[in-house]
């Protein structure tokens, strides 16, 4: 690819998910393909962003109350919650958006950010009952 | 504690082993008094509640039902492993992951997994290693 339109490119992607983020964060506004041009983009990295302040929210409820919400034990590890819950928000935000469960809102930016790990073990838990209840059963008869 | 964690993953939790499986030849109604420590046994339908096998010993050949649900695997059907032999095998689609299998006139209909097998050759093959050893 040319290296000046891959600039432009990413300068596009860069300004479009700037420009989401300001429409889902301060006008609270829904961001689809007609306002925005990268909306799974900017709902993953919305999840993200919420995510980190999830987990700093977390701390300082630690330090004041002295337990946590996010039933997280910090201390030493808060940096790698802090990285690794924001990253789990940002996959399953695009998960989700890929699977077409959630608008790109706030409301649901806030909802992955705050409790993705929730929504991920039910996501899987009805997916793994799903399966199981379609299974076929054999004859239990005893023998005559 | 992994031992403990470990439980959750493992599909075989609350099946019998290949063992507890032959020994239960010994609770068919028809069970003749053979041996049972050389008997063989060809899994052909498994799920998460359920696995079938074909047990056969130096006399006939037992159909065993595993439900992880229930105390002891049942014995569905038994035949002398000469009549056994001469049955015709024939098989239907019934989805995806599962078809159906006729074990000769009168057992008809058994379920079998589909991804136990690479094809109803492997399966007749497995029959003809299980009832011919």
């Amino acid at each position: 690819m040319n290296p000046n339109l891959s600039d432009r490119l990413d300068r596009q992607t860069m300004e479009n998910l700037l420009a989401g983020l300001e429409l889902i964060f301060f006008e609270m506004t829904i961001v689809d393909k007609e306002n925005n041009q990268n909306p799974v983009l900017v709902f993953a990295v919305a999840c993200s962003i919420v995510g980190a302040a999830a987990v700093i929210l977390d701390l300082t409820f630690y330090f004041l109350r002295g337990r946590s919400l996010l039933e997280l034990k910090h201390g030493k590890s808060t940096l790698v919650f802090l990285v690794a819950w924001s990253l789990g928000a940002l996959i399953i935000g695009w998960a989700g958006q890929m699977a077409k469960i959630f608008e790109v809102s706030v409301t649901a930016a806030v909802t992955v950010g705050f409790a993705w790990p929730l929504i991920f073990t039910r996501y899987m838990r009805e997916k793994a009952l799903e399966e199981t209840q379609d299974e076929p059963e054999q004859n239990m008869e005893e023998e005559k | 504690m992994m031992k403990f964690y470990s439980k959750f993953f493992d599909a075989d939790v609350g099946f019998r082993t290949s063992e507890q499986i032959t020994d239960a030849v010994r609770t068919s109604k028809n069970y003749q008094q053979e041996p049972v420590s050389n008997a063989r046994l060809m899994n052909f339908f498994k799920t998460s509640k359920q696995r079938s096998y074909l047990v056969a010993t130096d006399q006939r050949v037992y159909c065993i039902v595993d439900d992880n649900r229930k105390s002891q695997p049942v014995v569905n059907w038994s035949e002398p492993l000469a009549t056994f032999n001469q049955n015709a095998i024939s098989f239907a689609d019934k989805s995806d992951r599962t078809g159906l299998v006729n074990f000769g006139e009168n057992h008809k209909h058994w379920l079998y997994t589909k991804s136990l097998f690479s094809g109803t050759d492997e399966f007749e093959q497995q029959i003809h290693a299980l009832s011919e050893d």
